[in-house]
């Protein structure tokens, strides 16, 4: 063989390795691809089939464990919601559940984690905002808490729960309550009585926490709209009555709960307004047209009431006060001037409210000196 | 032509270089891993969610463990590479098999450790993941035809991407085959084994989820004083704690597997040990992430929590000394979490609220840092197992100081342990001989030594030098800033002659080395190993160590004398 068919020879040897190894490589990819796509397959189906066993188990827990927190069993529905967010952690309502179970056997700092992350697949869900809101006040959290009842008041709600929606507001309302927000509280009780006005007895709790919260006037103006809106306004006419009462409209006060009584005879709270009304009405100087003889008798029984409640107060006022010497010189002249007594009522009204305690609710008397100090007579 | 035509059918994989083959088959391997891991993972749960549905009896309940560690027993035993613990394979594959993991393990330990975790054995399925990595791994480096050099390091990288979709922390695979693998921060494995961690977790979330293995409660940060004092006694604990495990498993290991038995009737043993544990504390069962999951949740009483790591340290032992596959990741996870909420539990007034999962993740972390001696991996275990950054602070305390107490009592790490036990002595971070590899600094002598010319001296100066010198030979240095070594005489003789001089400096025309006898030689610094100054040694008698920051500033001389005096071979001169 010559030189040149050796090399010949050497030269198809190598082109036939070159494709051998260029066919084997190709193979090769092949194989480790149907292995791939063959892994592929296995997981996919191994995982979906393990998945769906998982489904299942967690909501088989999930069922027992709402039977159980329904029952009242919390601690039994903590377990079996447990197990039901490790089988399925991906499902908000069993984390949210769990979160409830955990707020209701009073763990709420590990509680928050769960529905927080449930907000955190569904951020305006109203429920999940809701629960993280009683939470948050189980721990202390006001200012949070107070954020998170807006998200829960304007967040999303099934149709079936919304009831709960209704339940945030008030629950905004009491925690406002609860930590003497007043301002707030009433923005929040005004706000409630317009988002329900066709919910009678959510428009006389409105009026009624306005009330105690010491907006009469707001109350007022509530309390006379579900008077008038409903056929049946309930106690809408003693509350109105008692906020008639509170803004010193005794007139009002006093038909208000006359038409109360009219509605609920025998209804303590209108009697006890309207008698105090009446008596207030009674012992009041500057009601309109009264006589000047029975003017001038009112002041002089605001005097000797004052000066008694002075004398109470501060047993030496008899001897060093001059308001109480000076009243005693007005009481012993008969025809004293009427208007001299009634500058002088102020000025002993004064003193008693500086140095007296404050009256009791069912003291016209009081209410009355009050009402001379504060000029709203 | 033809062959070029040949050539170029090629797939274009095969005209990269080795490096870019490896780069792109760490993907491959992370993606065949992570599927391989997520089928482990969903036969696993439906082969435990099977054994729950199928009778709630006393019998079976006490049964199951047994009869799946016997099957899986079985297995191993039709299977021998299946066996043992996957971490001393791979090491094996990196430092003495030149990368070769017997393909037959992962099939193996797939279907043993499925049987036996699945039925309750309670052990964990991190580190046959890891092997099953590392086997994968083995069989494409060797399909794709691989050099020798990179097969070596291809089990590392599977064994990452094991870890990374075992617990769906890459942070924690790579600093794990890191740490305890490669026993070291090599650059070359590094990006292949960040590549195939990153691929296999991102294939492993596409059917398992994203969500961290553990749903913790935010996690305050360290608040004061009495919550660090806490840490630290956690840690000094956890240290104890991984020591009494580790003694406890070479004792359980050597002891029952000592004992002669038929086959699979240890493993039988043990699973019916397990059953009976499990039924008063069914929580020691399988992994125990659940268990886990509530611990961090406070769900657990600091007495259960205790009683639960002391009932889980003995049926682990049992169980994995008995040979029933399964690994010591979960279980020791499992002891850690206990610990950190029993140590809690007990103090409770020095932790402030919202920091009890902290202190489960911190004994967490420093169990494993004690048991397998990776401080560093236990810390970003931490982070990842939970997704909260709070946990790093209080795990870096707590693991620190189980690492320094525990290694301090026992010089083994678990793996070590496992690996004696199989018969091989592979390297260790942890256990590097006192007499480790010298550096040039150990061995240089003064500048002193030989006659050194600097750069700026001239003729007459130079030839004074020469002439106050004893030694043989000289250093002559470059204007062109070189070092050239010459016969100290031959040099003296250059001085006088002005063109010798020039070309012995480096200016003239021609080479130093054809004229007076001189080499140029490169310097080396005193950092690096001694090995580097032999090699120039072998060029030349004398080499110069300079400093890094100015290579004209010479900090001394290597000569052969001075390697011999420094491994002992010559007496040190007096």
């Amino acid at each position: 063989m010559t030189g040149v068919a050796r090399a010949r020879a050497r030269l198809d040897a190598s082109r036939e390795t070159a494709r051998r190894i260029g066919q084997m490589s190709t193979a090769r990819m092949m194989v480790v691809a149907v292995i791939v796509a063959l892994l592929w397959g296995a997981a996919s189906i191994l995982s979906r089939l393990a998945h769906h066993r998982r489904v299942d188990r967690a909501a088989a827990a999930m069922t027992r464990g709402t039977s159980a927190a329904v029952a009242g069993h919390d601690a039994e529905a903590v377990t079996w919601l447990r197990d039901a967010v490790a089988l399925d952690p991906h499902r908000p309502e069993y984390r949210l559940a769990l979160g409830k179970a955990l707020a209701g056997v009073g763990r709420p700092a590990e509680a928050v984690p769960y529905v927080s992350e449930a907000l955190r697949q569904s951020p305006v869900d109203g429920e999940s905002n809701l629960v993280l809101a009683r939470l948050l006040v189980q721990q202390g959290d006001a200012t949070e808490a107070e954020s998170a009842y807006y998200r829960a008041i304007y967040g999303r709600w099934s149709p079936a729960a919304q009831p709960l929606r209704r339940q945030a507001r008030l629950e905004l309302v009491g925690l406002y309550r609860r930590t003497g927000q007043t301002a707030r509280l009433r923005a929040a009780l005004l706000e409630l009585s317009n988002a329900f006005p066709g919910d009678r007895d959510l428009q006389l709790q409105a009026g009624r926490d306005l009330l105690d919260a010491g907006f009469p006037d707001d109350a007022a103006r509530q309390l006379r709209i579900v008077d008038e809106r409903f056929a049946d306004p309930g106690r809408a006419p003693v509350l109105l009555a008692r906020a008639e009462f509170a803004r010193r409209r005794y007139v009002q006060a006093f038909a208000v709960a006359g038409r109360a009584l009219h509605r609920l005879p025998g209804d303590a709270e209108a009697t006890r307004v309207r008698t105090l009304a009446a008596r207030v009405l009674a012992l009041d100087p500057d009601q309109p047209r009264l006589s000047a003889a029975r003017r001038a008798a009112r002041v002089r029984g605001l005097l000797d009431d004052v000066r008694g409640r002075l004398s109470t107060c501060t047993p030496s006022a008899s001897e060093t006060s001059p308001v109480v010497a000076t009243i005693d010189r007005w009481l012993a002249r008969p025809g004293g001037d009427v208007e001299v007594g009634r500058s002088l009522l102020q000025a002993a009204a004064d003193d008693w409210r500086t140095t007296c305690p404050v009256p009791a609710e069912d003291d016209a008397a009081g209410r009355v000196l009050n009402d001379l100090v504060t000029g709203q007579s | 032509m033809t062959a070029s035509r040949e050539t170029s059918k090629t797939p274009r994989l095969w005209r990269l270089d080795d490096a870019q083959r490896f780069l792109l088959l760490a993907v491959l391997i992370g993606v065949c891993t992570g599927l391989v891991v997520v089928c482990f993972h969903a036969a696993i749960e439906l082969v435990d969610l099977s054994v729950r549905d199928s009778g709630r009896s006393t019998a079976m309940r006490v049964l199951w463990p047994a009869i799946g560690a016997a099957a899986a027993a079985l297995i191993v035993r039709a299977i021998p590479v299946a066996a043992g613990s996957g971490i001393v394979q791979t090491k094996s594959a990196l430092y003495v098999s030149n990368g070769h993991i017997p393909f037959a393990g992962v099939p193996g330990k797939f279907s043993s450790c499925v049987l036996s975790i699945g039925t309750g054995t309670p052990l964990g399925p991190e580190d046959p993941a890891l092997l099953m990595g590392a086997g994968i791994a083995s069989r494409l480096g060797r399909l794709f035809g691989l050099s020798q050099q990179t097969m070596r390091l291809i089990a590392p990288t599977g064994a990452a991407a094991g870890i990374a979709a075992a617990f769906n922390t890459p942070i924690t695979g790579v600093l794990f085959v890191l740490e305890e693998v490669v026993a070291g921060f090599d650059a070359a494995v590094m990006g292949s084994i960040v590549l195939a961690a990153a691929s296999s977790v991102v294939t492993s979330r596409l059917f398992l989820g994203e969500s961290p293995l553990f749903s913790v409660p935010e996690v305050a940060a360290v608040g004061g004083p009495s919550e660090v004092l806490l840490y630290v006694a956690l840690g000094v604990a956890g240290g104890l704690f991984a020591t009494a495990y580790v003694r406890m498993m070479g004792v359980l290991r050597y002891r029952l597997g000592a004992i002669r038995l038929p086959p699979a009737v240890g493993p039988l043993l043990a699973g019916l040990l397990v059953g009976v544990v499990a039924l008063g504390w069914p929580d020691v069962l399988g992994t125990g992430y659940r268990a886990m999951d509530g611990a961090l949740h406070g769900q657990y009483t600091w007495e259960t929590m205790a009683a639960l790591a002391a009932i889980k340290c003995v049926v682990s032992g049992v169980a994995f000394g008995t040979g029933t596959p399964g690994g010591l990741f979960a279980p020791t996870l499992f002891l850690g979490v206990m610990l950190g909420g029993a140590v809690g539990g007990v103090a409770p007034g020095w932790l402030p609220s919202g920091s009890q999962s902290a202190i489960v993740l911190a004994g967490m972390a420093a169990m494993f840092a004690g048991v397998f001696r990776a401080p560093m991996t236990a810390v970003f275990m931490a982070f990842e197992l939970s997704g909260t950054a709070g946990s790093i602070v209080p795990a870096m305390i707590a693991a620190t100081l189980a690492f320094v107490v525990a290694r301090q009592l026992h010089r083994q790490s678990i793996l070590d342990l496992v690996a004696e036990h199989e018969g091989a002595v592979l390297p260790s971070a942890r256990l590097a001989r006192p007499d480790a590899p010298l550096h040039v600094e150990d061995a240089m002598s003064p500048p002193t030594a030989v006659a050194v010319v600097p750069a700026g001296l001239g003729a007459i100066e130079a030839a004074a030098v020469l002439d106050r010198s004893t030694s043989t030979h000289a250093l002559v240095e470059g204007d062109d800033g070189r070092w050239r070594v010459a016969e100290r005489l031959a040099s003296r003789e250059a001085t006088d002659d002005s063109v010798r001089w020039l070309q012995l400096r480096g200016t003239g025309d021609g080479d130093a080395t054809s004229t007076v006898a001189g080499h140029v030689t490169d310097a080396v610094y005193p950092d690096e190993w001694l090995d580097v100054a032999l090699r120039h040694l072998a060029k030349a008698p004398i080499v110069p160590v300079v400093s890094r920051l100015d290579g004209r500033r010479l900090l001394g001389v290597v000569t052969a004398a001075d390697v011999r005096r420094a491994y002992g071979i010559a007496p040190p001169p007096p």
